[in-house]
């Protein structure tokens, strides 16, 4: 299916909450979904509404399959259930989280086969105890997440999520290496071999081809910038198909402007990891309003911790990392890049965690 | 409800009739930045923006620039409506965290470039608003090397090392051109400090207006 079919399946950018929960008829035709599922950005925004914001957290079974798989870099999900029971464990911590949906970058990858990219930033107050994180400290906190997930009849068949959890740590005044270090130390007691989806990951990045995109994609520009950069090293040259002023945030609260500062991002990461690969994993693109398009990217870098960065002395240890990015392409050009990553996750790699 | 109404009410920290402002606007201040309609409100009741009575507005369909008495707003505008919002040279950060800063190399050439500003990036805006934004923003480069917007008062004079302008937004309305860039910032001195800001620019006819965040008045920290 072309990136721009159904123009009257809108982005969310630009329109009141309002208008985005209005119920009416049918935009998209949707074989299995609930009927007051307009179309799939609908099913993605309405469906969140009802699950975070009403908590009809039961929801998660009629819109989860029994054995869906939720990919995160903490290690896999498994099953509507533990999604249920997840989801009333988070809103424990954060009872009055709002979901605010920014974007939905969604694709029909076959007829009935939905791929949405859903990012989302949350405002909450903290106020129950996390386990392993802090007890209530009544702050107020908000971090990205985005959601990618593949949908099919009305339910959400594998999700890959990536979260600003170092951020998310940080509003609650927990330390992110105290945190990384004690999930390392709880993942080196048992069975190692529940660790191999990460193993299964890397071989992966280091051994398959990009995902195939139909020509002229509006993804290609922005996957093409990736590779140059993580797999050639050409920094300069990647950051050519960024507009002159690109507005950039990466997690960690890294924000700035301009090509070279997008260099700099880039760098941090490559610098730190030797014996890189880089595999682009899933692309889609949808219009947005004053004729820019937005595009999601998901992309895996594998490679050994042996520089110096944000992640402090190299450890030597092999570490995934997974990355969504959602661009903003204006005049063909990268105006704004907002990409997301857990880097909580990568520390607990490089503490001996998740098998690394 | 027109959009000076709803910049109005958003600057004193209420809530604009129809919708004015978006559930999803994000809103950028003082280097900090939050999301939603509850968390900006709230910023701007505790620290609201004065706007004088004949208060500077320039828009279009797309963008406002609304000056208030020593700092300013911007918000892109979807049918009339707040998406994003900027306010530059005063109020308080809405979420004063820790970052990683990152090392990087704003020229990547010997022959620096002082404001980024390139029409492809504008493809709405026409060569004489363009040659009028790049004039403006060229003063405003001149104005910030000058040393305003220091950290304090013992900065605020003292020779920056770098200026570097991003121009983010533009706006061209009849004789009036106003501008939105993000502004990096490294001081001199053998140990500098370095970070981004905003600021903003106005013109109509002869007469210039700047408006600009201090530079940030932090360690430089990058690692987690």
């Amino acid at each position: 299916m072309r990136w721009d079919q159904d123009p009257a399946v809108l982005s969310p950018v630009g329109r009141p909450i309002s208008e985005l929960l209005r119920e009416g008829p049918a935009r998209q035709q949707l074989e299995g979904f609930e009927p007051v599922y307009r179309d799939i950005v609908d099913y993605i925004i309405r469906c969140t509404h009802r699950i975070w914001e009403e908590k009809n957290v039961g929801l998660c079974r009629t819109h989860y399959g029994a054995d869906c798989t939720m990919h995160l870099l903490s290690g896999p999900a498994i099953g509507a259930e533990l999604v249920t029971q997840n989801t009333i464990g988070s809103l424990l911590g954060y009872p009055d989280r709002r979901v605010i949906g920014e974007d939905v970058i969604w694709s029909e990858d076959e007829p009935g086969t939905f791929y949405s990219s859903h990012r989302i930033t949350s405002r909450s107050t903290h106020m129950g105890d996390e386990a392993g994180v802090a007890p209530a400290t009544m702050r107020s906190a908000g971090v990205t997440t985005i959601a990618d997930c593949k949908v099919v009849a009305n339910r959400i068949v594998e999700e890959w999520l990536v979260r600003d959890n170092v951020r998310a740590l940080w509003q609650v005044g927990a330390d992110p290496h105290a945190v990384a270090a004690a999930a390392a130390a709880s993942d080196l007691e048992g069975d190692q071999a529940r660790h191999g989806w990460r193993t299964d990951w890397i071989a992966r990045t280091r051994s398959s081809e990009d995902v195939a995109m139909e020509e002229g994609h509006p993804a290609a520009a922005p996957a093409a910038m990736l590779r140059r950069a993580f797999a050639d090293d050409l920094y300069r040259d990647a950051a050519g198909l960024l507009s002159a002023n690109v507005d950039l945030r990466w997690p960690s609260n890294r924000r700035g402007a301009g090509r070279g500062y997008w260099v700099g991002c880039a760098m941090q990461l490559a610098a730190m990891l030797h014996d890189r690969a880089f595999r682009l994993e899933h692309v889609a693109a949808r219009p947005l309003p004053h004729g820019d398009v937005a595009v999601a990217l998901r992309w895996s870098l594998a490679g050994f911790h042996r520089g110096i960065g944000p992640w402090g002395p190299p450890s030597g240890r092999e570490v995934l990392l997974l990355a969504v990015s959602h661009y903003r392409l204006r005049a063909g050009r990268i105006a704004e890049d907002l990409t997301m990553f857990d880097e909580v996750a990568v520390l607990r790699q490089i503490a001996g965690g998740l098998g690394a | 409800m027109s959009v000076k109404l709803h910049l109005e009410a958003i600057a004193r920290g209420l809530r604009p009739d129809d919708d004015g402002l978006l559930s999803a606007c994000r809103f950028a201040c003082m280097g900090g930045e939050v999301i939603g309609e509850e968390s900006i409100l709230q910023a701007l009741a505790e620290m609201p923006m004065p706007v004088a009575p004949g208060a500077t507005l320039v828009e279009d369909a797309k963008l406002a620039f609304l000056a208030g008495e020593g700092d300013a707003l911007v918000a892109d505008l979807y049918d009339g409506r707040v998406g994003r919002l900027w306010r530059v040279g005063g109020g308080a950060s809405p979420a004063d965290e820790p970052l990683v800063d990152v090392p990087f190399d704003p020229d990547m050439h010997q022959m620096p470039v002082g404001v980024f500003f390139e029409t492809e990036d504008f493809p709405g805006l026409a060569p004489e608003g363009f040659a009028a934004a790049a004039e403006l923003a060229a003063a405003l480069l001149a104005h910030t090397a000058q040393g305003h917007g220091g950290a304090d008062a013992d900065t605020a004079s003292a020779r920056l090392a770098r200026v570097r302008l991003y121009v983010l937004r533009v706006v061209v309305a009849g004789d009036a051109v106003a501008l939105l860039a993000a502004v990096h910032r490294l001081e001199g001195g053998p140990t500098r400090r370095a970070g981004f800001g905003h600021a903003v620019a106005f013109a109509h006819n002869a007469v210039r207006r700047f408006v600009l965040d201090p530079l940030p008045n932090r360690a430089w920290t990058p690692r987690l």
